[in-house]
């Protein structure tokens, strides 16, 4: 931890603070940027180092953690780790080893365990964050990048660009139990809330698979729009709606999931990839990585309401809860 | 009437040994390629087919079956067919193969014949023409005819008069986008060296087939009628097909300078 390079600097130093906050990764400048959702203004940069790009809040709302790595693709190194930002105190706590060239995650329900992609190794790291160490390493597809929990828990799927595969990981044992083909480049992957149904993202393909968790199946697969690269995607807290960023389509396409059709296709920056709700399911946020922002889209009116200067090379965003206290 | 009849023999021949390869091949419950080799850049060859192999062997345990790759180095046309035909008589589900004009011609009457897929890469400095439309047969480099036509593309695009010694190629080690950095380094890794383009056809000859054959294609016939019209990612930032016409893939191609990627030519079709 002491070795951890960081220095954070308040953009707003006097700026009211507001619950829920938004976090965005930088992986090129090496930031994580926080945004105040009720005001949709940057009030904190947090310096990482190395190349950010997945984030995640845990369940109980106090830590986000940011995958990083080194900017550099290559054989693991000491950049290479999952760190640890403490939500009250705005800074860095502590950091995990997470295997190398960590990408994406997804965390327990319990919040003691982190499964991460390593993209580079071809593996999926299992990291206990009470012991500080990674517990078991399990062979995935090839170039895993997408990795999600289903609500209940039960299934960690982890998507692999090069081999087309989603590996289901049973939490109950850490093993791969299963996986199956789904289209080409497939980068995300989320659970409906009742953990019945998996919604699989392919930036080759162009579409979106719909797979029935029991079976770990592909029952239906959706085109998300013309131009559609689609790559990270989130579903509504209600379960109606699946968000869909479409990478190099520079749009984010709503999806009724009940009736499997397209909504809306959204213009936003430049290649969005990671997309966030608030936990009310009122505001999506989108990383747009080419056009170095972040666009707000107002999810009853389905337009956006603001755009956010961030950095650069805005890649993942996650939504968490203000600082206890905060006003 | 002399035509028809022969026309008929050939077709009767190929539906018999394509009937009895797709039993022999059900009955071995495994997948196996054929790759064919050699000449002045069999390593490029070689190495480029080995981490496809490899690849696609991942991704077949994790779905539950066994897919290899069986490679045979030859030392001219004949040598080639001779080997071929022999793994083809063992349950080959594919060929791939054919660096040279004689050896892809020979390879292409075989695969015809017997009905089953070949997938030809060329040597570096090939000035072959064209090649006829097999149904069996599919071409995973570009051919010098498209090089010519991206080049004069790309030209007519530039404000400035371009360097000499610029030239089109399939792929370079330095290109980065679209997954293209990852595959340049598990290449640089595994063998110490720069994936040059032969080795990424290579690859991308066995990951088509392979991605044929894992999403359902279980006889030689069906990984052809597969392969027609299969749409997969060869990181290249879009999807790769073989065009209807000549089997050929449709791929962006890279206007190159000493060693660096001047610019990214898509293909025809997809030109705005």
């Amino acid at each position: 931890m002491s070795k951890v390079f960081f220095a954070a600097f308040f953009l707003c130093a006097t700026a009211a603070v507001a619950a829920p906050f938004a976090y965005v990764t930088n992986e090129h400048s090496g930031t994580v940027i926080v945004i105040d959702v009720a005001t949709d203004r940057p009030v904190l940069a947090l310096h990482t180092g190395g190349r950010p790009r997945g984030i995640q809040v845990s369940p109980d709302g106090r830590t986000v953690y940011v995958a990083r790595s080194d900017p550099l693709y290559g054989k693991q190194n000491p950049l290479d780790t999952i760190l640890a930002i403490d939500v009250a105190r705005r800074r860095v706590i502590a950091r995990f080893d997470a295997g190398s060239d960590p990408e994406q995650f997804t965390i327990s329900r319990d919040g003691a365990r982190l499964y991460v992609t390593n993209e580079d190794a071809g593996t999926a790291s299992v990291t206990d964050l009470r012991k500080g160490k990674v517990t078991a390493t399990l062979i995935v597809g090839v170039e895993p990048e997408g990795v999600a929990l289903s609500p209940d828990g039960r299934w960690v799927y982890v998507t692999a660009e090069t081999s087309n595969t989603v590996s289901v990981i049973d939490t109950r044992r850490n093993e791969v139990v299963g996986s199956f083909l789904v289209d080409p480049r497939p980068r995300a992957a989320a659970f409906s809330p009742d953990s019945t149904r998996a919604w699989i993202t392919s930036e080759i393909g162009g579409t979106v698979s719909v797979v029935d968790v029991k079976s770990h199946e592909v029952i239906d697969v959706i085109e998300p729009g013309p131009d559609a690269h689609p790559v990270g995607i989130t579903v509504s807290p209600d379960g109606r709606r699946v968000y869909v960023a479409n990478g190099h389509g520079n749009s984010v396409s709503v999806i009724d999931a009940a009736k499997r059709k397209v909504l809306k296709v959204i213009p936003v920056g430049s290649r969005p990839w990671g997309i966030a709700l608030t936990p009310d399911g009122r505001k999506l946020y989108t990383a747009n990585g080419l056009s170095k922002n972040v666009s707000v889209i107002d999810t009853s009116t389905l337009k956006v309401i603001a755009t956010i200067p961030v950095g650069d090379g805005p890649w993942g965003v996650a939504i968490a809860p203000g600082p206890a206290g905060s006003k | 009437m002399r035509t028809t009849r022969r026309r008929f023999l050939q077709l009767t021949a190929t539906a018999i040994a394509t009937l009895s390869l797709d039993k022999l091949w059900a009955a071995k419950g495994d997948l196996f390629f054929a790759h064919i080799f050699g000449g002045s850049a069999r390593t490029a060859a070689s190495r480029g087919a080995l981490l496809g192999a490899d690849e696609a062997a991942r991704a077949a345990g994790l779905l539950g079956t066994h897919l290899e790759l069986r490679a045979r180095e030859v030392v001219d046309a004949r040598a080639a067919v001779r080997e071929a035909a022999a793994l083809i008589d063992q349950g080959a589900l594919a060929l791939i193969g054919g660096l040279d004009a004689a050896t892809r011609s020979a390879l292409a009457e075989l695969a015809e014949s017997r009905g089953v897929p070949l997938l030809t890469t060329r040597e570096p400095g090939d000035a072959s023409a064209d090649e006829p439309l097999y149904e069996h047969v599919f071409h995973v480099a570009s051919t010098p005819r498209e090089r010519r036509e991206a080049l004069e593309r790309w030209k007519v695009r530039q404000t400035a008069a371009p360097a000499a010694q610029v030239k089109i190629a399939d792929w370079h080690p330095s290109l980065e986008r679209f997954g293209a950095e990852q595959l340049n380094q598990r290449y640089r890794e595994r063998f110490g060296g720069p994936m040059e383009p032969l080795a990424w056809a290579s690859w991308v000859a066995v990951k088509a087939a392979a991605e044929a054959a894992l999403r359902g294609a279980d006889t030689p016939a069906e990984l052809s009628r597969r392969l027609a019209t299969l749409a997969f990612d060869g990181h290249k930032g879009t999807r790769l097909r073989f065009r209807p016409n000549d089997h050929t893939l449709q791929q962006p191609l890279y206007v190159i300078a000493g060693e660096r990627v001047l610019a990214e030519i898509p293909p025809e079709e997809e030109q705005g």
